[in-house]
């Protein structure tokens, strides 16, 4: 991408990344911002690590324009002078890009290469000692919660709460609350294990939490980095109503030693999925030989090649494949009927097909 | 006397009708209860429909070309506030992306 901005942005196209909600908070040490402010410090933070010329804009905390756009994780777009969209792709392809900008602003020769841009790749932040307190092992898929933090005393979250909820729980209102203290890197706080563990304080009306009071584990390591993970069982709430008031205690203590203060912070989480809360790589089930089950978007999808093969038959770079453009029938892969078929309908006909299932399947 | 025909050669069935108030009636009244049914059935699938859309329900539709950029308030790397309305005048390109 950022040989393409070298090769084009003297030609007049502008280019913008976009930073949204983190889509696996916990990758690279990051944790999901509470606020604006935090959300430019990512983007300051990632400029600066990936040495990225590339301009970001900053999405609003409501998540306004990824949902507007398609709440695609790494989607891309190109806008025409009069605000239209011309080019639409729910997953970014810097081949494609090349390609359709070439055809709107002409060809650049030659072309800079990805060597001579010399970017670094980005790297976790820097934390106190990590690995020493072992992660909760989760059985079966969480889903993260609606948390709102009410800030007490001006003092920033320095750790920050993620709460999740088994399927049994989100559906039936009976089942099991996983709560993770990770802290913010970006404040280069740790845990000082002598002055004591965090502490979390669960409560809720007329729904039983079990148990209600937690206590981080013991460490031996006078300081570590590691998040502080709960669960608890959860009966009769109610999927969509039931609100958790909790209020977790600790000590934050920055890394370089100028200041150990406790923080009281209070959080309200309402049984409902936060669809802008992501999912944890970390949290993945494992299978038996200890890996972590494969994704589906690379090796189920056969992602790549239903990829190339889509923008072969997208010939107007429409982002959409039309009836004179399909080789074969087209009704297979027209789930909605209407006469075309977009991207995520070819990801889903593709996905039916990897699996061996639907009309197509049946016939490989 | 024979009944009316239609040009598609049907026979009219409405003497009958004419001459049986009571039948007519009932018929009347199964039209209306049909009617009623419809109208029920149609304004039950509505509201479901119309039902406002689940906001935890994550839509993977991104928008089509030939569409307008959606007009939201971002803020630019610097904090400032950044309109999508002032991507005029070139050709923009956007990539979603994050840290994770």
């Amino acid at each position: 991408m950022e040989a393409i901005y070298r090769d084009y942005q003297p030609k007049g196209v502008k280019f913008f990344y976009i930073y949204k909600a983190l889509a696996h908070p916990g990758n690279n040490g990051y944790v999901s911002p509470f606020d604006h402010e935090e959300r430019l410090r990512h983007v300051t933070e990632i400029k600066k690590k990936l040495g990225s010329e590339i301009p970001w804009l900053c999405d609003n905390m409501s998540n306004d324009f990824k949902h507007a756009m398609g709440n695609a994780p790494n989607s891309e777009f190109i806008i025409d002078p009069n605000g239209k969209i011309v080019s639409s792709r729910s997953w970014c392809s810097p081949a494609e890009l090349r390609e359709d900008l070439a055809e709107l602003v002409g060809e650049v020769k030659p072309e800079t290469t990805e060597t001579q841009v010399g970017m670094s790749p980005l790297e976790p932040p820097k934390t106190a000692a990590t690995g020493i307190v072992p992660r909760l092992k989760l059985e079966g898929r969480m889903t993260a919660l609606e948390v709102v933090s009410r800030q007490a005393g001006g003092e920033p979250f320095f750790a920050k709460l993620r709460v999740e909820a088994d399927e049994s729980l989100l559906k039936q209102g009976d089942g099991q609350l996983y709560l993770g203290l990770f802290l913010d890197p970006l404040y280069q706080v740790h845990w000082n294990n002598q002055v004591g563990a965090p502490e979390v304080e669960i409560t809720v009306r007329q729904t039983e939490v079990t148990p209600d009071r937690l206590k981080g584990p013991a460490v031996e390591e006078p300081s570590d980095a590691d998040p502080r993970e709960f669960l608890v069982a959860v009966k009769d709430g109610k999927p969509g109503e039931t609100v958790f008031d909790i209020v977790v205690k600790y000590v934050a203590c920055d890394d370089k030693e100028t200041f150990c203060k406790p923080v009281a912070q209070e959080y309200q989480v309402k049984l409902v999925r936060d669809a802008d809360g992501g999912s944890r790589r970390d949290a993945m089930p494992r299978r038996p030989n200890g890996r972590r089950p494969r994704q589906p978007q690379m090796q189920d999808l056969n992602f790549q090649r239903a990829r190339t093969m889509f923008h072969r038959m997208d010939r107007n770079r429409d982002g959409v494949i039309q009836k004179q453009e399909a080789r074969g029938p087209l009704q297979w892969a027209d789930l909605d009927e209407d006469g075309e078929v977009t991207r995520e309908e070819w990801r889903e006909f593709m996905r039916g097909r990897s699996r061996g299932s639907g009309p197509s399947g049946d016939r490989s | 006397m024979a009944a009316p025909r239609h040009k598609n050669g049907c026979t009219k069935s409405n003497t009958k009708i004419k001459d049986n108030p009571k039948w007519e009636m009932e018929m009347r009244i199964q039209v209306r209860n049909a009617f009623q049914y419809l109208v029920s059935f149609a304004l039950l699938t509505t509201s479901v429909l119309a039902q406002p859309a689940d906001r935890n329900r994550v839509s993977f539709q991104i928008p089509k070309v030939g569409g307008a950029l959606p007009e939201v308030s971002l803020w630019d790397q610097q904090g400032r506030p950044f309109s999508t309305k002032t991507l005029k005048e070139h050709y923009t390109v956007l990539v979603f992306g994050c840290l994770t």
